[in-house]
């Protein structure tokens, strides 16, 4: 019979679901343009902000750092949702349930592709930062930049797909709250201010759902590391790393549990195939 | 058995057929955007995205201008405010035309209706323009009560709001065509160019800061667009004047460059702008269902 | 496992779905049995490993909510139902990596893909190996007659070549329990015939494999399948081989009846002719003619039907008995036809 292990057939799903958009990549390049416009304009906007209330330039950092995150949370939330929301749409997710593969497999061929497309876009905002805008980086705590760096990857895309449970089981309403949640995100997260500056002026119920997001501490342990000396963190950079670390730990245990849960729901209540929601 | 109902319909003009194609859009615009959930989370959602750049705006300000509130705050939020609306009939339409074709698969039954997809077009772009403005005005509200905002009811300039309000709507509105035509030839990342047209606005029609800190060539750019003069007006009509840096920092205006326009100049220059919006955007609007139409892209679906 | 599970067993497997009110449109006057609807209700069926199994029924009689059911889409209301001897709610992953489903009129794949890389994706989320999913799609393309088309992107096809490679898709996986719900809904009749012909074939070479078919072609499930169940809101009318299912008919006998002059009326008059079981119609435009089918209790009533037909006014053309057809046992057991348009 079936002779393949749960581990092997996992890698092989997650390689085949990410295919699709590598491909898309290359046969629609029009992404291109996108990546490298969008990041370079929301920057400069802040930046030129910034300038205009004549602030020092190590906000100008800021703003960079914040935008190189904010390319993968877009792709979690947003861009996540939008192809989950048509995956079922299209009765594609019906199918996926139907294969002996687990969902999460799935999710996490879906975001490695999309992790390569933030990864560009990322990359691209890095260099406009460096060579239009002058930003200085110290570069003495690489390796622990990189660890922190992937371990907030590993949180938000831990979050996200605990997220697409909810895309799963529900059709539309959770695809217009994670629009609506664009820009709080933002805002919560001191994508363009420190989070120190945050967490002083508002209620802790709002610091600690800031501390829920794992790019919060993530984006402050960078610009604490990267920009050393310019900024009051929230914590000593270790700290923040330990605590993005317990984030992923919870949201991937929480993402297994609800996917598990939305998918047995979802065929109790029969939405698994839910035509224009 | 006179029928003159039936008789009335036979002879509507095409323009009474447009008006009713615009409102039923307008209607139904209005049910898309709203109707997939009850009007309190619908408010709530409308207005949530908004507060929260607002106070994105506010905090940036308070890490480097601290707790007093200048006529550059003013600047600023008053801008942001004004740019929902900007957003909504402009960067949105995008989504209208996108959102009919992929998601609904209407937009090849209302192309094949005999009803003009221009009217269509308009309809959904005043559903939208007018939550633009509601968000706006309660943006504004807020920002006064709670967050600072020098506004109130008696230092408006009304006569100038009214004028550069109603010089701006076809501006906007021709803006709005143009993209939609453009979406209508575009396949994937579609959705992205609202994303794409909102941050290019953002940046050259001096909404977060003035033209003149911007280099050369942005500056040329911001300052041929209709938009930075309508914003220029509509923030000078609210604020009852022009806007200036605290005397600390020189009192000079915000923006010298747009300073050297009067009200009126600015006036003309919005009316100027309105006359030749409409009539681009009708004509390259024509011009662009015509490609559409030729690459067959009035009923495609991508994805990936 | 010792002795050899069944291929499909339920056990009084029903389905209950609820239906969400319509937003706005206030229905004071709905009462609330209405909110839920009974898909399935009851249904008992066993299917033997190798059988070539057809479920038959008008639209909404739970065709796809049963196959819903069996391949772990949607857990049952009530009742049990396994598959190769697994629960389909306790141990629906031993199914899922036993079966496949292919359902007609549903996009299945990305657009960006061609036809090839498709196929190649799905079978990878069965775990097979990618020389052996080219290997298995080259010769199904080729069966199906795609081949020329494997290399184009699938939002380039049409709705039947989609539908082809749906069914390609279907087969891929080399399932040991294949749903195929309205397989060739969107393909022309030569198509049609060659998927009829590849399912066959397909059985043939692997005598292990169980398919279980929906259809609303009548001459398909008769030619293709080994046993059918008829089924009609939810309820299993009849189950047993075409031969079988025909013959139940053999006591009562089946006529056809041309005639001309018929008014609605008319015909209405004819059915509640005492010994009618079923009637069915058609109307032919160029002669004006109807020509009807009759089930009679036997073969005496057919005096009693010329007689209504005169009485109605008709004027008789031509009258023969024929063998009966599944047609025929279909509208004695369902009510009416497949193929007539029902007025309602
Ligand atoms: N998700 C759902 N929610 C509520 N009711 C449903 C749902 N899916 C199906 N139904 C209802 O259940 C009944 C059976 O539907 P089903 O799809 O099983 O019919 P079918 O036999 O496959 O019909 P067809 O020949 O049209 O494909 C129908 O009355 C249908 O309206
Ligand atoms: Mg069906």
């Amino acid at each position: 019979m079936r002779s393949i292990s749960p581990v092997r057939l996992f890698f092989k799903t997650v390689h085949a679901r990410a295919v699709p958009r590598m491909i898309g990549m290359k046969r629609e390049p029009s992404w291109i343009f996108l990546e490298i416009l969008v990041p370079l304009v929301n920057t400069t906007a802040f930046v030129y902000l910034y300038r205009a209330l004549h602030a020092p330039e190590a906000y100008v950092g800021f703003v960079i750092l914040g935008s190189v995150l904010s390319a993968y949370w877009m792709n979690v939330v947003w861009a996540m949702a939008m192809q989950l929301h048509w995956e079922k749409k299209e009765g594609m997710l019906q199918l996926y349930v139907l294969s002996p593969s687990s969902l999460m497999a799935i999710l996490v061929g879906m975001s490695y592709g999309g992790i390569v497309m933030a990864s560009w876009r990322a990359a691209l905002t890095l260099i406009v930062g460096l060579l239009l805008f002058n930003v200085h980086f110290a570069t003495d705590q690489l390796p622990l930049v990189f660890l922190v760096f992937g371990v907030t990857l590993i949180a938000l895309y831990g979050l996200g797909m605990t997220l697409s449970s909810l895309f799963i089981r529900w059709g539309r309403e959770p695809w217009h709250l994670a629009l609506a949640f664009h820009e709080p995100a933002f805002f919560l997260t001191g994508m363009n201010f420190p989070l120190s500056a945050l967490f002083a002026s508002v209620p802790g119920v709002i610091s600690l759902i800031s501390a829920l997001l794992p790019i919060s501490f993530g984006l402050d342990a960078l610009r604490q590391l990267l920009l050393p000396g310019t900024i009051v963190g929230v914590f000593p950079p270790m700290t923040e790393l330990w605590l993005i670390a317990g984030l992923a730990v919870l949201f991937l245990t929480t993402s297994y549990i609800s996917l598990k849960f939305m998918e047995r729901q979802a065929r109790v209540e029969g939405t698994l195939a839910l035509r224009l929601s | 058995m006179t029928s003159l109902p039936k008789l009335h319909r036979f002879n509507s003009t095409s323009l009474e057929h447009e008006w009713r194609t615009f409102r039923i859009a307008a209607w139904l615009g209005w049910q898309v955007e709203s109707n997939w959930t009850v009007p309190i989370v619908f408010f709530i959602y409308a207005i949530l995205r908004p507060i929260s750049t607002a106070l994105i705006l506010l905090l940036m300000y308070i890490v480097i201008a601290g707790n007093h509130r200048g006529e550059y705050f003013d600047y600023l939020y008053i801008s942001n405010a004004l740019y929902l609306i900007v957003m909504q009939s402009i960067a949105n339409m995008s989504w209208t035309v996108l959102e009919d074709r992929e998601h609904y698969r209407m937009l090849k039954y209302i192309y094949t209706a005999p009803v003009s997809l221009f009217a269509y077009l308009i309809g959904r772009a005043v559903a939208r323009l007018s939550i633009g403005i509601s968000t706006s005005v309660l943006l504004l509200t807020v920002g006064a009560l709670w967050m600072g905002l020098h506004l109130s009811l008696l230092s408006v300039q009304w006569g100038w709001l009214v004028t550069y309000f109603a010089l701006g709507i076809p501006v906007l509105l021709s803006f709005g065509i143009v993209i939609a035509g453009l979406a209508l030839v575009i396949t994937r990342n579609g959705e992205f160019m609202g994303e794409i047209i909102a941050s290019m606005l953002l940046l050259v029609c001096s909404v977060y800061f003035p033209p003149d800190i911007l280099p050369v060539i942005l500056r040329k750019l911001s300052l041929a667009m209709p938009v930075t003069y309508w914003l220029e007006g509509m923030r000078r009509a609210l604020a009852g004047g022009l806007l200036r840096y605290s005397a600390a920092m020189g009192g000079r205006p915000i923006s010298p460059r747009l300073a050297l326009y009067s009200n009126s100049d600015l006036a003309m220059i919005l009316a100027c702008f309105s006359v030749v919006g409409v009539t681009i955007s009708f004509f390259f609007y024509r011009w662009i269902e015509g490609v559409a139409k030729a690459r067959g892209m009035i009923d495609r679906i991508t994805g990936f | 496992m010792s002795q050899s599970p069944l291929a499909i067993k339920t056990d009084n497997v029903g389905r209950i779905y609820k239906k969400k009110a319509a937003k706005r449109v206030s229905r004071a006057s709905s009462p609330d049995s209405s909110r839920q609807l009974v898909a399935l209700d009851g249904v008992t069926l066993e299917v033997e490993k190798g059988e070539l199994f057809g479920l038959l029924g008008p639209n909404g009689a739970g065709k796809t909510t049963l196959i819903k059911v069996l391949t772990t889409l949607l857990t049952p209301s009530f009742g049990s139902a396994e598959v190769l001897g697994y629960d389909v709610v306790r141990e629906p992953k031993a199914i899922r990596e036993r079966i496949n489903m292919v359902s007609g009129g549903e996009t299945s794949g990305y657009g960006i893909l061609t036809v090839k890389e498709n196929l190649w994706m799905f079978s990878q989320f069965y775990g097979v190996p990618t020389k052996e999913a080219h290997r298995r799609s080259d010769e199904l393309l080729a069966r199906l007659e795609l081949t020329g088309m494997k290399d184009t992107r699938v939002s380039g096809l049409s709705t039947g070549e989609r539908q082809r490679m749906n069914f390609c898709r279907g087969f891929i996986t080399d399932p040991e329990v294949l749903f195929l719900d309205e397989p060739t809904l969107g393909l022309d009749v030569h198509i049609a015939r060659v998927t009829r012909e590849f399912t066959r074939e397909w059985m043939r070479k692997n005598p292990e494999r169980t398919v279980l078919l929906t259809t609303h072609y009548m001459a398909e499930a008769d030619e293709l399948c080994d046993r059918i169940a008829i089924i009609d809101k939810g309820r299993v009318l009849a189950c047993d081989t075409p031969e079988n299912l025909k013959r139940m008919l053999q006591a009562q006998p089946v006529f056809q009846i041309r005639a001309g002059g018929l008014s609605e009326s008319g015909i209405d008059g004819i059915r509640s002719t005492t010994g009618v079981i079923g009637l069915t119609q058609e109307f032919d435009l160029e002669t004006s003619h109807h020509s009807l089918n009759l089930i009679l209790q036997e073969e005496s009533v057919i005096s009693d039907v010329v007689g209504a037909i005169g009485a109605a006014g008709g004027k008789l053309v031509g009258l023969e008995k024929h063998e009966p057809t599944l047609e025929d046992v279909f509208v004695k057991l369902v009510g009416r036809s497949l193929k007539e348009d029902v007025t309602e």
